[in-house]
């Protein structure tokens, strides 16, 4: 070859830049004043650029993305609190008691522990229920999710409030319940 | 989502920071350019102007991508006097958007751009080049400096030179030929 693909891009520059060459010099020779008419003219011009930057950030899809991230806030906060938010679980029952052994059969709920009352909600997470154990925290006043307990399998309940076990059996689907002391 | 607004907000404050360096920056020789074609102070200042509105309006997405201050600054000019030369179009009399060589039908298939360029390199040099570029008409090495120099596409050059897309089309086919033509081998790459 006698150049190559990148000589003929220079080519093409070159040229282009050489076209504008007299006129560069001739600007650096006599600058130009310009008319207070068209600095003015170019201040709005300069002024609408800004607010058009600031309309387009306030626009639509700015809405849009402030309220999606809104929505993503709350339902996280959904998430972390649940008994905030009734639409995420549905009270089913109350355990009246503590006890010393318990056995969970319904994969379906969860054993909501508070102020010495373990609660029963069925719970939807991310379309699938599962049985999650939550606590007061005196600390906060949320409800919050005990880490120690696996409702899975029907093993005890740990109270993280009060850092005993809670115990009791749950067999029936929709609420009944039997307590063993 | 977060990353995506504030990529746009990050966007659109560069471009104003970008348009406001380009004026500051070329308002003057974009000036001698308009000057030099429409030998009017008034009429220069207007082009400057218009070329500010219409690189407003719809250019800065596209001249934000021009990382080359050389690049940036002959894409300036190169507005600038298209600008001027139809400012002083309407006022001279009303010319056709196109001539004649835009209404003929061409098949730019026969000239896809890596042959096309492959060709060229292989049959002539830097300097043959350089000059077939300098005969040919402006329209249409500023077709090619945007195609093939900033990667511009058919309809992004459509868009800054506020022309049908099938015309810039057209122009870069018939650009090509005739850079073929000037190189004096165009009968030699459409015989084969």
């Amino acid at each position: 070859m006698s150049m190559t693909g990148r000589e003929f891009i220079l080519a093409l520059r070159s040229v282009a830049a050489e076209e504008f060459t007299d006129a560069i010099k001739e600007c650096e020779h006599n600058p130009h004043e310009f008319s207070s008419e068209f600095i003015l003219r170019m201040d709005t011009l300069l002024r609408r650029e800004r607010r058009l930057s600031w309309r387009i950030i306030n626009s639509i899809t700015s809405n849009v993305a402030a309220a999606l991230l809104i929505l993503a806030l709350l339902l996280t906060n959904t998430l972390v609190y649940p008994s905030g938010n009734a639409a995420s679980s549905d009270f089913e029952g109350t355990l009246e008691d503590v006890c010393a052994s318990a056995q969970i059969h319904d994969t379906a709920h969860a054993f909501i522990v508070k102020q010495g009352v373990a609660s029963l909600y069925k719970e939807d997470r991310a379309s699938s229920f599962k049985n999650v154990v939550y606590v007061n925290d005196e600390n906060t006043g949320f409800m919050r999710e005990c880490p120690y307990m696996d409702a899975e399998y029907g093993e005890c309940i740990y109270n993280c409030h009060s850092e005993s076990y809670l115990c009791a059996e749950y067999s029936e689907y929709t609420g009944s319940q039997n307590i063993t002391h | 989502m977060i990353s995506v607004f504030l990529t746009l907000i990050d966007n659109k404050n560069h471009e104003e920071r970008l348009f406001e360096k380009l004026y500051l920056s070329y308002r003057s020789v974009m000036y001698s350019v308009a000057f030099a074609i429409l030998q009017d102070e008034s009429d220069a200042e207007d082009a400057v102007h218009d070329t500010f509105l219409s690189i407003a309006a719809r250019q800065m997405p596209l001249l934000s991508r021009i990382e080359d201050e050389a690049d940036r600054q002959s894409y300036i000019l190169k507005a600038t006097r298209n600008t001027a030369l139809n400012m002083l179009r309407k006022g001279v009399r009303q010319l056709p958007a196109d001539d004649i060589y835009e209404r003929e039908q061409f098949d730019a298939s026969k000239s896809p751009d890596d042959g096309f360029i492959n060709y060229i390199c292989m049959k002539h040099d830097y300097k043959q080049v350089v000059e077939a570029i300098r005969r040919l008409d402006k329209k249409y090495s500023d077709v090619l400096y945007y195609h093939f120099v900033l990667g511009f596409t058919a309809m992004e050059v459509a868009k800054i030179q506020d022309k049908n897309v099938n015309t810039i089309k057209k122009q870069l086919v018939r650009g090509k030929k005739l850079l073929l033509e000037e190189l004096g081998s165009l009968n030699n790459v459409y015989d084969r």
